[in-house]
């Protein structure tokens, strides 16, 4: 199998190619990052606007991964003060937001169903340390192999290893703790 | 082995549940071309690293400030003002968000505006009659700040607290909903009702975003730009940026129907 090489930057590489070519993992980067549902399209908006203004600074030397997931913890970071900010506003009733899309053609039980296991899901993720989060959702949701989570996060490959498996150990007793006591009840 | 498959189908629930579905990609990227379109050419300009003169003056200017400093001690708050808590709450006025200060050694939550609708409502009487401040040569209008940042050491009226946030919240999402269903007409009466019912109110930039959309949905361009700028000045992190600079687009107006708003 021939070498991959990461092309050298030109003006040729351009926004929408870049855009094509890793906007799910920017968005799996922002859920990971803890991005609530209502804010992940703006923020993978955000990300990819600083890409449009410093796509000329890519020098290449990093991964494109590397880059745009420093530019999505950042803007991350500052989307989450404002919804803290908005939220603290709110504690008392539901915020302006749009309601979900209901695909009104599944069956309710598959739906309930799914809405349980994401729950779940969701439920274990909030409560995992940041950096063992963005581990476990890069490589056991979105999928990408250990060196290429490393090289995102600037992370060691051994200590991505180890982070994923604390996370994974974490979770089936999660879900043990909690599809037991719920068989139980 | 039988618990690893509910793991599995646990994570793949979640991960077409949190997927980006090629709708949204592609909505995302038809926003990221338009708003790239208007980024100003002075980012293009400083991406192509132009005008190192510019630079130069910039840096000498800096330079040339930093030794002023280093000659002349100058506080935070001014030459002549001590820090006291009345210095702090004039620093809470001139800011445009939310800020936490410290008063008296205790730490406040963010400036309460419940706190200060409250004293805004039943002090106005007091406020307009305050004579000005004679350290600035303001209006009342410092004075009823001071109030609402004392009064935030007072804990209101929990109940009633919430109460007015979810009749607030309750009217903002039914004019959220008009919105989305194109009725800003109707739209806009309730963001007018808000005003006179809660202003200032707890979600003063809900209201602000919501009502920048209204004048645009309505075609009232000029105005709701200028309302939509404002707001972008003030919460450059909102949620509703994008909602709002969508919505008074300059290819909105060109499709605007034109539609008359209610009572104009």
């Amino acid at each position: 199998m021939p070498r991959r090489i990461e092309p050298q930057p030109s003006p040729a590489l351009d926004l929408e190619e870049v855009y094509r070519t890793h906007a799910k993992f920017v968005w799996r980067a922002a859920v990971a990052l803890g991005v609530p549902e209502p804010a992940r399209e703006d923020v993978v908006h955000d990300v990819f606007l600083v890409v449009a203004r410093r796509l000329h600074e890519y020098d290449g030397r990093a991964a494109m991964t590397t880059w745009l997931f420093g530019i999505t913890r950042g803007v991350a970071r500052n989307r989450r003060r404002a919804s803290a900010r908005h939220q603290r506003k709110l504690q008392a009733v539901p915020a302006l937001q749009p309601d979900g899309v209901h695909d009104s053609k599944e069956d309710p039980a598959e739906v309930a169903d799914r809405r349980r296991a994401v729950a779940l899901v969701e439920a274990f993720l909030r409560q995992l340390e940041p950096g063992q989060r963005v581990v476990f959702e890069l490589m056991e949701v979105e999928g990408m192999s250990a060196p290429e989570v490393a090289e995102a996060t600037r992370l060691n490959v051994n200590t991505v290893y180890t982070r994923l498996r604390t996370a994974r150990a974490h979770f089936r007793r999660f879900v043990e703790r909690r599809t037991g006591a719920s068989s139980h009840a | 082995m039988r618990e690893d498959d509910e793991l599995d189908t646990l994570l793949a629930a979640y991960r077409r549940h949190t997927s980006l579905s090629p709708e949204n990609e592609d909505r995302i990227l038809a926003r990221v071309r338009d708003s790239a379109r208007r980024l100003p050419e002075s980012a293009a300009d400083e991406t192509r690293g132009s005008a190192p003169v510019g630079w130069i003056a910039v840096g000498l200017a800096l330079a040339a400030g930093l030794a002023l400093l280093w000659m002349r001690p100058v506080t935070l708050q001014g030459e002549h003002e001590p820090v006291t808590p009345d210095a702090a709450a004039r620093v809470v006025e001139s800011a445009s968000g939310e800020h936490e200060i410290e008063s008296s050694g205790m730490r406040v939550p963010p400036l309460d505006r419940t706190a200060e609708a409250s004293d805004a409502t039943e002090s106005s009487a007091e406020s307009e009659s305050a004579s000005p401040s004679s350290e600035h040569g303001r209006t009342g209008a410092r004075p009823r700040a001071r109030e609402a940042v004392r009064s935030v050491v007072e804990d209101p009226p929990q109940a009633s607290v919430q109460q007015a946030l979810a009749e607030e919240a309750a009217l903002l999402r039914r004019a959220n909903a008009l919105l989305s269903s194109g009725d800003a007409s109707r739209a806009f009466d309730l963001l007018q009702d808000w005003e006179s019912r809660f202003a200032p109110g707890h979600l003063r930039e809900e209201h602000a975003a919501l009502r920048a959309i209204a004048l645009c949905a309505l075609g009232r361009f000029i105005q709701g730009r200028g309302e939509a700028k404002a707001f972008e000045r003030r919460h450059p992190s909102s949620a509703f940026v994008e909602r709002v600079r969508s919505a008074c687009a300059e290819d909105r107006e060109k499709n605007a129907t034109g539609s008359t708003p209610a009572g104009q």
